[in-house]
């Protein structure tokens, strides 16, 4: 059986990029691509698969239609993780979220989890708000490959 | 503005190597009902 690690392995090289593909309202798909990686939900401590995102389609449709699919790859090696997105962001409270804060830490997190670095955190923050970016939570429900 | 053209060359190294995503038949719920596929 194909686990959330396996699936997130694929891409270690290449700082968790991922493909996700969300509903749009008439039926129809949309996918874009993300860093996404593996922590622990910061409320429940679960593992969830997450990434940021300011993407205005991809919030859109993610706040409307939570259900989404992400498809991390290696050559021909392939792993698929579904779930429903749990948005936490300056536009996106939960009850989880305290403050500006905590989405600030959680934001990095993320970054990290993706396997991302980088040597001028203040500005990573920085931007972060600036551009009002959002922390996308997946409990995987499915977990799947070919291989 | 995106063409197939260059959608396409993007993996023109790989095979043209893509992700392919489908819908699955979905769930609807009622207040009458457990859960039925449509």
């Amino acid at each position: 059986m194909t686990t959330l690690d396996d699936a997130v392995a694929l891409a270690s090289d290449e700082s968790g990029l991922a493909v996700v593909s969300t509903l749009r309202a008439d039926g129809t798909i949309q996918a874009s691509l993300v860093n996404a990686g593996k922590l622990p939900h910061p409320a429940t401590g679960t593992e969830a698969l997450a990434f940021v995102t300011y993407g205005r389609v991809k919030l859109a449709n993610l706040r409307a239609r939570p259900q989404l699919a992400v498809t991390f790859r290696k050559g021909w090696q392939w792993a698929t993780v579904e779930g429903r997105a749990e948005l936490a962001g300056p536009d996106d409270p939960q009850p989880w979220l305290a403050d500006a804060e905590q989405l600030r830490l959680l934001l990095r997190e993320v970054f990290t989890a993706a396997g991302g670095t980088h040597d001028d955190w203040d500005t990573y923050d920085r931007v972060m708000a600036e551009q009002r970016r959002t922390v996308v939570l997946v409990a995987p429900t499915r977990v799947y490959s070919n291989g | 503005m995106t063409t197939l053209d260059d959608a396409v060359a993007l993996a023109s190294d790989d095979s043209g190597l893509a992700v392919v995503s489908t819908l699955r038949a979905y769930v609807f719920r009622t207040p009458f009902s457990e859960g039925k596929t449509r």
